[in-house]
């Protein structure tokens, strides 16, 4: 029930402002009818001047999804998108003003509607789009993380890293679009699990494949483990490829194994 | 940056930057050779939940990395809840609203130790219950929170031609009442006239083109009435050439030229 205030001078209620913001959200979100009485508006109708703050905010979450996924932009066109956004705004709207943090979900929510069915692996092309995003416009003086090896030794990674589970080839995809669309043709759209590392370099954000005893190693420990637990966890899920690790991760550019104390190069 | 264009000083939306990355490496690049204006438009200074004190932060480490010669947002609202609809909403000039938003100037005036410019927003409708005029309510905040304003004067055009007003009259207006020492910065901008369903006419601040002869002619007005004052053309969708951004604001520079402008550097102190 909304709360209300009086005015001094003629005891109208009116709406508190928390309230008065909460129902002027509501009316964008879902076209609700604004009662006229408490809005003015010019010769243009009060509904249609609504229409105007939804339009912006609509534009504004779109441009941001599009800034961030610019292949399934490519793919669906930009009319298409701009209705995926607008649908998305309101699903999930975003929570901040930083609206570098919004669409991690838009992914989960183009795997969930049913206008993208006919493309399968566009959910994986947003994700693979997002994690592009995110790692290329990450702090770049953050420390490493670092991982206890033994008493001596620690692990380095990158803090930019980031790992990407995929089905479809949404990297071959989004190279496709960048270099030449008549490539789309050749590419072979099965699904097939691929695991990918992402991290950012000096010459711009890198991105490999790896083998599955790495990504379970590297999944591991960003999830918190130890590296005797993820070094656990590799054997658990691929013994065959426990000896890829060596070149995937040890001897990666975006890993570095160093004295405990020494001071990163 | 290569040709290091003779542009005094450039403006850039701070939430852009908030996380470092490829874009703030640029924008490292142009900090270097000019001074530096960072615009807010997500504090959401009008919102009765408060502001976030995570953005707040986020502006104060902007603030230390870049000491910009100019900090502002709007006479807006964008969260509500947890939920923040990116836009400039309206506000209702009212004793409630200014209580708030002088709460939140206050707050993140405290938090990074600077002064605040507020920008008057451009308005499609206004509310019923408003107990004061803009050019009030403007005034008041300034008086209550020593912040100063940001002169929109695209946006006195499309408010005052959207509600059927004078924009000349509402201009004066906010000149007479915030008075000219408050006046610490100008913006300027092109805007799109459309059309709605039902045909009825109404004008859209875009930044997206030219400015136009009624706003050329309010900002003449303006600064002949509170002299010269550091002034940005703002131009974020349907990005021109560089050349016609530099035009615009030879335009204004040519206006501007009449009396001593005073650097931005000029509004640092609060």
């Amino acid at each position: 029930m909304p709360r209300c205030v009086e005015r001094k001078w003629n005891l109208r209620p009116m709406l508190s402002l928390a309230d008065l913001q909460m129902r002027f959200a509501e009316a964008l979100r879902t076209d609700s009818a604004w009662p006229r009485r408490m809005l003015r508006a010019g010769p243009c109708p009060v509904e249609e001047c609504l229409d105007i703050y939804r339009a912006n905010v609509i534009g504004a979450v779109t441009n941001a999804l599009a800034l961030s996924h610019p292949t399934v932009v490519r793919l669906v066109g930009e009319s298409f998108f701009g209705r995926l956004g607008r649908d998305y705004a309101f699903d999930a709207p975003p929570r901040s003003g930083c609206l570098w943090h919004y669409g991690d979900g838009f992914a989960d929510f183009l795997a969930r509607d049913a206008r993208t069915h006919a493309l399968p692996y566009l959910a994986d092309v947003a994700r693979l789009d997002r994690i592009l995003d995110r790692v290329g416009n990450a702090a770049p003086s953050e420390p490493p993380r670092r991982f206890v090896l033994d008493a001596r030794t620690q692990l380095e990674l990158e803090s930019s890293l980031q790992l990407l589970e995929l089905e479809w080839p949404a990297d071959e995809i989004r190279a496709a679009i960048e270099r030449d669309e008549d490539l789309l043709e050749q590419i072979d759209l099965k699904p097939v699990r691929r695991t990918r590392v992402v991290w950012r370099s000096a010459s711009g954000v890198m991105m490999r494949p790896l083998g599955d005893a790495s990504y379970a190693f590297l999944r591991a420990l960003l999830d918190g483990a130890s590296v005797e637990e993820a070094f656990l966890a590799a054997i658990d899920h691929a013994p065959q490829a426990v000896g890829d690790m060596d070149q995937e991760v040890l001897r990666a550019p975006y890993a570095r194994v160093s004295l405990i104390g020494e001071a990163a190069s | 940056m290569r040709e290091r264009p003779a542009i005094a000083w450039f403006e850039v939306h701070a939430e852009n930057f908030m996380r470092g990355g490829l874009l703030g490496e640029d924008l490292d690049r142009i900090a270097t050779f000019y001074p530096l204006s960072l615009h807010a438009v997500g504090l959401s200074l009008g919102s009765a939940g408060g502001v976030s004190a995570e953005h707040v932060a986020a502006l104060k480490t902007l603030c230390g990395r870049y000491a910009p010669v100019l900090i502002s947002d709007h006479v807006s609202w964008s969260q509500v809840g947890d939920t923040h609809w990116p836009d400039l909403l309206p506000l209702p000039y009212t004793e409630e609203a200014l209580d708030v938003i002088a709460a939140n100037v206050d707050r993140v005036q405290d938090a990074i130790g600077r002064r605040l410019l507020l920008e008057n927003p451009s308005v499609y409708v206004t509310f019923a219950d408003d107990d004061m005029t803009e050019a009030a309510f403007l005034a008041e905040l300034v008086r209550r929170t020593d912040c100063g304003v940001l002169l929109d004067v695209n946006n006195i055009f499309v408010s005052a031609s959207n509600l059927g007003r004078d924009a000349a009259a509402d201009l004066r207006d906010i000149l007479r009442q915030v008075g000219p020492q408050a006046i610490q910065e100008i913006h300027l901008a092109g805007h799109t006239v459309s059309r709605t369903r039902s045909g009825a006419r109404i004008r859209v601040d875009d930044h997206g083109s030219r400015i136009c002869e009624d706003v050329w002619n309010l900002f003449c007005g303006a600064i002949a009435e509170i002299g010269p004052r550091p002034t940005l053309i703002e131009w974020d969708t349907n990005i021109p050439e560089f050349g016609v951004l530099i035009e615009e604001a030879a335009h204004a520079d040519a206006a501007l030229r009449g009396a001593q402008v005073e650097p931005p550097a000029n509004a640092l102190a609060r």
